[in-house]
């Protein structure tokens, strides 16, 4: 009974108005958003072969990795270049911005805004009348005159009109992603097609939960109308409002310097280690350590402060199943804070090993200086115990809210 | 007979859920925003009276001697707008800062609390909230106004009454408008007596009337939602398709759009890279030095000395690398605008850009906000610069030449003290409100446009349907 009723569903989503419309939408957004971020991916890419440090500078520089094309993240600020100076002062450079920084205003239409999104909300434009609106047109009482259970009916309902959204999407994708592999700049390797089919996996699972959400509304209300707004309301809760508020919340109660404040704190150290020094308490050789020093303790108290911040951010955000997708998707493509603490510490490490060379009167380190090497985290690395644990929050939201559908259409009067 | 649609208009959803959904979210939402602009608007307020003190206190430290005034790099910043609750326009991403002094000037800095992750998150000003929430209340609102009377069988019943078509439109228009705009209006007053309640942000006579106006444009923003939901459902005869259709043209309107302006914006209007900018001085340099116009050689006994022709073409050379530093960097910086302004016209193809463009201009934040602060920076160095220049034209001791190698340079300009009182000071000017309207009026005209073409086109449109 329930492939017959999937069947039913899925003929009778395929050859409706909504579904060429999903279809015409995902095909468009999975392929402008392709082509705009294709573009970007290539203007940086082109940057980071124009300034490749030569030999002996001490620059560490990272490659743009093409999983940025789908869930852009921070590489741009993880791609920029980071010059060890005298004192291991780390000037972080912005010749990298291919693209014109004003634009930062405008939204970047990733892969991953797409699903977040865009498909977001066409999943639970997809539900919101799957109840109430057999409903309304009097054919849920036909069905039920049946022999069918409820849970069949609903089961067999949710899985037809899942599989209706998610082809065309999958579809689209694959019609996209053939066409980026065609360009011979970018190379995906086995690990990228991996990490590509587990955001996959995960895009499905998260476009579930909406669906889900969708469904249980819709089982919860009586009028399609009241069903629309509850489910743009519930849209508009889920993707921008709670991730916002989790991070307004976060900036309240975890303060972070300003840079000028940084700046000056930094001035400070130096000022004060030159000042020791004219006053013949600190020996010469020894100020450089000590500015150094002063330094790290500096960063690694702003670290601290960014950590629990975004700690408290992450924690309160992830409520919400949007920000738990994004973590996600940014931490699998090593586009998010996961592979920025890895640059991170990889620069410092850079640092401490070139940390003595001679300066120059610029404080540029002169010398012999080994080259920056930086490998991406591995898959094992980027699924670690925070991504596993964002993924298993995806999955009980679509078992709450499968379940609450579930319960609610039990309940549910029909007539 | 209009007063009978606005009012059966609004007793149809004035009791529903969905008004009261609405309602929770919109006032959610203003709340919320009034919460968190009053306590950013502080922090942030302090940290650049903090920074402008800082600054003033280095002004008058170094006017002692205006050779040291020459040398002291000023830090002018752009204080947070008291109107940003209107649109905060990812504020955070924008520079809102600049170093400057006699010689140099630095390109566009940030002197805030500032992140890539946390910059990525949206603000919830209530542009945002008429773009990405109201807007779709209005779809949710007018989608079914004629598709789902037709289906129900009553819009067979309203036109066989003594009222003309035109007449219907207007009804069902106004009386989606007051639903919506009702509890939009209520929470506008609720948020601005809650940001009225902290005593750090004062808003002023002019900053109301710009609320005021802006809250009319809105009221036009949300007609325009609301004409577009009845076009589209005045051109189908099924509710479901009016949805699907308005979920279309709303992502190609919000979204895609705005998205595809920048791309477009970029292939059309070439921006170097910061690396080429560098490459480019750099050669610009060594034309300067190879022009052999100028001299670079020094001698450190001619300190103090009626400067020779060797200083002065030394100081020229000098002179001449600064300026064409400056002059590339504000070209590039010129040329970044140039490109976003593009970008910024492409995008208002869609009426929901023109809208949140509007939005930033009255709030001062944004693009408009950033190049407006820079323009101000560029005419307070020059004025700075005047200032200086004259201040050592009046000194007989000074040689009266300046540049910016303070271990050569120092026995050649004037050590005078300066009156601090007389210094100009950098202030920045918000717009005031005739300025916002002169430049917005155009935006607001095409805004009204959209309103009256859709009216136009939902009139064309409900003549030819068929109502039964």
């Amino acid at each position: 009974m329930l492939k017959t009723i999937i069947i039913k569903e899925i003929q009778a989503t395929i050859s409706s108005f909504k579904f060429a419309v999903i279809t015409i939408l995902s095909t468009t957004l999975i392929l402008t958003s392709f082509f705009i971020m294709t573009n970007d991916y290539l203007a940086r890419l082109e940057n980071y072969e124009i300034l490749q440090p030569q030999d002996n500078d001490p620059t560490a520089l990272i490659k743009p990795t093409p999983l940025s094309i789908f869930a852009k993240g921070l590489d741009e600020n993880l791609c920029r270049s980071y010059q060890i100076h005298f004192g291991g002062q780390i000037i972080v450079g912005s010749k990298q911005q291919s693209v014109n920084s004003i634009f930062q205003f405008f939204t970047t239409p990733d892969l991953l805004f797409v699903i977040k999104v865009i498909m977001g909300l066409a999943a639970m434009l997809f539900a919101f009348d799957a109840i109430v609106g057999e409903k309304e047109s009097g054919s849920l009482k036909l069905a039920l005159s049946n022999s069918v259970s409820r849970p069949i009916w609903i089961l067999g309902k949710w899985l037809g009109g899942f599989i209706s959204l998610i082809v065309p999407f999958i579809l689209a994708l694959l019609i996209g992603f053939t066409i980026i592999q065609i360009h011979p700049d970018i190379v995906f390797s086995s690990t990228h097609l991996h990490i590509i089919t587990l955001m996959l996996i995960i895009s499905i699972i998260y476009l579930a939960v909406f669906y889900s959400i969708g469904f249980m509304i819709s089982s919860l209300t009586q009028q399609t109308s009241a069903s629309l707004v509850l489910s743009l309301f519930t849209w508009t809760l889920v993707v921008f409002i709670l991730p916002n508020l989790g991070n307004i919340l976060a900036k309240q109660l975890a303060p972070l310097p300003s840079v000028s404040q940084l700046e000056q704190q930094k001035d400070q150290i130096w000022i004060k280690e030159v000042f020791e020094r004219i006053q013949g308490r600190t020996d010469p050789g020894m100020i450089e350590k000590n500015i150094n020093n002063g330094n790290n303790r500096l960063m690694e108290n702003y670290r601290m402060k960014f950590n629990r911040r975004t700690i408290m951010s992450k924690n309160i955000t992830r409520l919400s199943p949007a920000s738990a997708f994004t973590f996600i998707a940014i931490d699998l493509a090593g586009t998010g804070l996961l592979e920025e603490r890895h640059v991170k510490q990889a620069i410092l490490t850079y640092k401490d090993l070139i940390f003595g060379n001679d300066t120059d009167s610029d404080g540029n380190i002169t010398g012999i200086t080994p080259a920056f090497s930086f490998h991406r985290l591995s898959i094992s690395s980027r699924l670690n115990s925070e991504t596993l644990a964002n993924i298993g929050i995806l999955i009980i939201f679509n078992f709450i809210f499968f379940s609450a559908a579930y319960v609610a259409f039990l309940k549910y009067d029909i007539r | 007979m209009l007063h009978y649609l606005i009012d059966k208009e609004l007793k149809e959803h004035i009791t529903t859920p969905k008004m009261l959904i609405t309602s929770g979210i919109i006032l959610l939402v203003m709340i919320i925003n009034g919460l968190v602009f009053n306590s950013q608007f502080i922090q942030q307020q302090q940290k650049m009276n903090q920074e402008i003190i800082t600054n003033s206190n280095g002004l008058q430290d170094n006017a002692g001697s205006l050779f040291k005034l020459l040398f002291f790099k000023q830090k002018l910043v752009k204080p947070p707008s008291k109107l940003g609750f209107i649109a905060i326009a990812k504020e955070e991403v924008l520079p809102n800062g600049i170093k400057t002094n006699y010689y140099k000037e630095t390109e566009p800095e940030h002197y805030k609390s500032q992140n890539n992750y946390f910059s990525r998150f949206r603000s919830l000003d209530w542009t945002f909230l008429l773009i990405y929430v109201i807007s779709f209340v209005c779809l949710a609102f007018s989608y079914n106004a004629f598709s789902g009377e037709k289906v129900k069988g009553t819009l067979k019943l309203i036109l066989s009454n003594n009222v003309s078509r035109g007449t219907v439109i207007l009804g069902k228009l106004i009386g989606l408008h007051i639903c919506i705009s009702m509890p939009f209006f209520i929470g506008i007053l609720i948020n601005i007596i809650i940001i009225q309640l902290n005593p750090g942000i004062a808003l002023t006579g002019g900053d109301y009337l710009i609320i005021l106006i802006f809250t009319l444009v809105a009221f036009v923003f949300i007609a325009m939602n609301l004409l577009l939901g009845l076009f589209i459902s005045s051109l189908t005869s099924k509710p479901a398709h009016t949805l699907n259709l308005l979920l279309i043209v709303w992502i190609m309107l919000v979204i895609i759009i705005p998205s595809v302006s920048w791309v477009f914006s970029q292939k059309i209007i070439d921006v170097a890279s910061e690396e080429e900018i560098a490459i480019r001085l750099s050669n610009e340099i060594d034309k300067i030095y190879e022009s052999g116009n100028y001299s670079w050689s020094w001698n450190g006994a001619w300190a103090g000395q009626q400067p020779n022709d060797t200083v002065k073409r030394r100081a020229a050379g000098i002179q001449a690398t600064d300026a064409h530093r400056i002059m590339l960097y504000r070209e590039y910086l010129d040329q970044k605008f140039k490109q976003t302004s593009l970008a910024i016209k492409l995008s208002k193809i869609s009426p929901f850009s023109l809208f949140r463009f509007i939005g930033e201009r009255f709030s001062d934040n944004g693009y408009f906000g950033f190049k407006r602060f820079i323009d101000q920076t560029r005419i307070y160095r020059a004025t700075m610069n005047s200032f200086m220049t004259q201040k050592d034209q009046q000194d007989p001791d000074s040689f009266h030449l300046l540049w910016s190698e303070p271990w050569a340079s120092g026995t050649f300009s004037s050590h005078k003290p300066v009156a601090f009182e007389e210094i100009p000071q950098f202030k920045y000017q918000p717009p005031e409100l005739a300025e916002i309207w002169n430049r917005s009026i155009l935006d607001i005209s095409l805004l009204i446009a959209w309103c009256i073409l859709l009216f136009a086109g939902t009139f064309i449109a409900f003549i030819r349907y068929d109502v039964r």
